[in-house]
């Protein structure tokens, strides 16, 4: 098994579409024995390439590219219900695996890479928004203007919140390189059919590297203090701080506060954050929570209008971007970041100098 | 502490309006944030450079956050800085004090005269670019409730400082003036704010058992969920209290002595997750041991666990309001709605890591 071979395997015909899951890992070694470790070691082996390992779980089979460091591509070509469960088993399971969490805007600039064919949103309130909002909307346009009435429908003011752009569907072309339909979902599941595997694996590069974008901003902004002087002999305190909270900011007050904090803090997918809240104000809550799919602490500062997320040094940059998606599909689809320099990679607009 | 007001705007228009205005500072409300902190973190906040809805004047004239509890030479003595902003391009310095209360250490007041700008240019490690010599501006921050005794206790001291008196809808200069023209402009009107300032610092040693609960349990559940099976009190307190460094070792000290009271009431609470270990003649500090994992349990039962550690971990007085759960996800109660099932059938599991709707 090289990479020839795994662009081989993605051009053979009759397959099922191929699958490429984009996870979010913090290995501590070597990729072979992290795998071994996660999906058992009779289950893992190495190929002629060092960045290509083949895999094996329940009935699917998987070459998994640990080229990023960071984020790691496991490609197959079995069908959905065979290569989905194992995938988040593993993540549900594991504290230094994730998924990658795509905004709204991340997902729909895959459109950057190809012509939009189609595009879902899914925007799932139940469990957050009272029904005097708008707690479930669904939609799905296909063909050339999917976009256009996706945009017509999104400048309806008061209904903005209810829009999260759950999946997209491209044809990427390259005068090289051929066509490739591509699938791409808020989770950075790339389902692709076509020519050429090269500009399946451009789709997934640009995609991630956007993303890599909002989440290295993210730990820039980790608050960290450093004493002044020699750790070992610290005796006169003092020290620097550096990095300071992200806000984000809902687009409408929330209608339900107490609620809202209650399923935040309930220790449930998708937030998964646990957190003991003593005063249920009406306008403003501190919590000191922890990310329970990372095991880290995270305050919290929440009032109806906004959420301060206080990240600290060594948190994962990806628990501000599952933060983020999450609230974008389950409450408000519209929410920005207060911070120039995030909200540039939130929305992928131009992005400012980082203060 | 929350009690709604009255909505103000924003006196600017660049000011997101994020938490409405906020009696967070009234000392009558049961309130989130110890107001204690709030000039501290006003100040400091007042310099950062991440931007919030909290105003940034300090910052906007161009001064950045140096050193927090700076032990800075004043005359024959020392002086402990709370905060320390430098503004390069106008070779500027600001010495921020914050008063927890309304007591002015009159000596104190005055030893911050005598801070040499250049020796504190010297130990902070700042770089000068410009020929002027460095000047040092000191500013008091209070609660607006204790302005006019810290000015009593400024007047007494025989030194005239700006003081920043912080209410709950707006900053305001009262006392002397600032040196510095940008910021006799920045602080020339109030400021509003909308919400209490970040909280960077949150706890000290004269923090409640409550406060100092809140802070351990959570960082004994973030062991729990990183597999972890048992932290000292003081590696604890360092993941707790991650300020912990700026103070000095006795003060350290009296904060991991805190946190072992907590952790001795954080395992009297969930004695079937965590068991304490006090200190010994052989260990310094106690350790906290977790004895049974919901890391071990399959999802549901996982998500089941932590949410009964969370109900072991509340107060037993939690002013928690009565709810009317509007986002009843069916009528017939006993199972998932019907679209959520048919979703289910069709293999979305796209909701969560683990398909998982908890309890």
């Amino acid at each position: 098994m090289d990479r020839k071979t795994l662009a081989d395997r993605f051009l053979a015909p009759g397959n099922p579409a191929w699958k490429t899951f984009v996870l979010e890992a913090h290995a501590s070694g070597e990729p072979l024995t992290f795998l071994a470790d996660v999906f058992g070691s009779r289950n893992v082996r190495e190929t002629d390439d060092v960045n290509l390992h083949e895999m094996w779980s329940g009935e699917a089979s998987y070459i998994v590219d640990t080229i990023d460091s960071r984020f790691w591509s496991f490609h197959t070509s079995a069908t959905g219900k065979q290569a989905r469960p194992p995938i988040g088993a593993a993540v549900s399971r594991r504290h230094d695996l994730d998924f990658v969490w795509l905004p709204s805007a991340h997902l729909r600039a895959v459109q950057q890479t190809g012509q939009i064919r189609w595009v879902k949103t899914e925007f799932r309130a139940q469990e957050f928004l009272s029904d005097d909002n708008v707690q479930d909307l669904s939609f799905s346009a296909r063909g050339k203007p999917a976009q256009s009435l996706l945009d017509m429908i999104g400048s309806l003011p008061e209904y903005t919140y209810a829009l999260c752009l759950n999946q997209i569907g491209i044809l990427a072309q390259d005068d090289l390189l051929g066509v490739v339909e591509e699938a791409v979902t808020r989770k950075a599941t790339f389902l692709a059919r076509g020519e050429s595997f090269a500009l399946h694996q451009q789709v997934i590069a640009a995609t991630i590297d956007r993303y890599r974008g909002l989440i290295e901003t993210a730990e820039q902004f980790a608050l960290a203090f450093e004493p002044l002087g020699d750790h070992e002999n610290h005796v006169e305190g003092g020290g620097h701080l550096t990095g300071g909270p992200i806000e984000l900011t809902f687009s409408r007050r929330l209608s339900d506060f107490p609620g809202f904090i209650d399923r935040l803090l309930s220790s449930r997918a998708p937030f998964r954050l646990w957190g003991v809240v003593d005063d249920y104000g009406d306008e403003y809550v501190e919590v000191d929570a922890v990310d329970l799919h990372v095991g880290s602490r995270v305050r919290l500062e929440i009032s109806p209008n906004a959420l301060r997320l206080h990240l600290l040094r060594g948190g994962c940059g990806n628990t501000v971007a599952r933060l983020i998606s999450n609230l974008q599909r389950h409450v408000d689809g519209r929410i920005a970041a207060a911070d120039p320099a995030i909200q540039a990679q939130l929305a992928l607009t131009p992005s400012p100098a980082i203060a | 502490m929350v009690v709604a007001l009255p909505r103000t705007e924003p006196e600017r228009d660049d000011t997101p309006d994020c938490y409405g205005a906020l009696s967070w500072l009234d000392d009558d409300e049961v309130m989130s944030m110890d107001p204690r902190f709030a000039p501290l973190n006003a100040l400091i906040a007042f310099c950062s450079t991440t931007r919030t809805s909290w105003p940034r004047p300090m910052y906007d004239c161009g001064y950045q956050l140096a050193a927090l509890e700076f032990p800075a030479k004043a005359g024959n003595g020392r002086v402990v800085v709370d905060v320390v902003a430098w503004a390069p391009n106008h070779t500027r310095l600001a010495l921020g004090e914050a008063k927890a209360g309304a007591n002015v250490d009159e000596a104190q007041a005055k030893r911050y005269s005598d801070v040499n700008p250049s020796t504190l240019v010297q130990t902070l490690n700042v770089t000068v670019t410009k020929a002027d010599p460095p000047r040092a501006q000191i500013v008091y921050a209070v609660q607006a409730q204790h302005k006019d005794r810290v000015l009593l206790g400024l007047s007494k001291a025989g030194v005239t400082y700006p003081v920043l008196s912080i209410s709950a809808t707006d900053v305001r200069r009262v006392g002397g003036e600032f040196d510095d023209p940008a910021l006799v402009a920045a602080f020339a009107a109030p400021i509003s704010v909308l919400s209490p300032p970040p909280g960077i610092i949150t706890i000290d040693a004269e923090s409640s058992d409550a406060e100092f609960d809140a802070m351990l349990n959570s960082s004994l559940v973030a062991l729990a969920s990183r597999q972890g099976e048992s932290m000292t009190v003081r590696a604890l307190t360092e993941d707790a209290i991650r300020h912990l460094f700026l103070y000095p070792t006795g003060y350290q000290q009296r904060l991991v002595k805190k946190m072992e009271s907590a952790a001795r009431r954080a395992a009297a609470a969930a004695p079937e997750t965590f068991s304490y270990t006090p200190p010994s003649a052989a260990r310094s500090v106690g350790t906290v041991h977790v004895l049974d994992n919901p890391e071990n349990a399959d999802p549901r039962g996982r998500t089941q666990r932590y949410q009964a550690l969370a109900a072991r971990f509340a107060s037993p007085t939690t002013k928690r309001k009565p709810r009317v759960d509007e986002a009843q996800l069916s009528f017939f109660p006993g199972g998932p709605d019907l679209e959520s099932e048919l979703a289910e059938v069709e293999g979305d599991d796209e909701y969560g890591p683990e398909g998982d709707s908890g309890s």
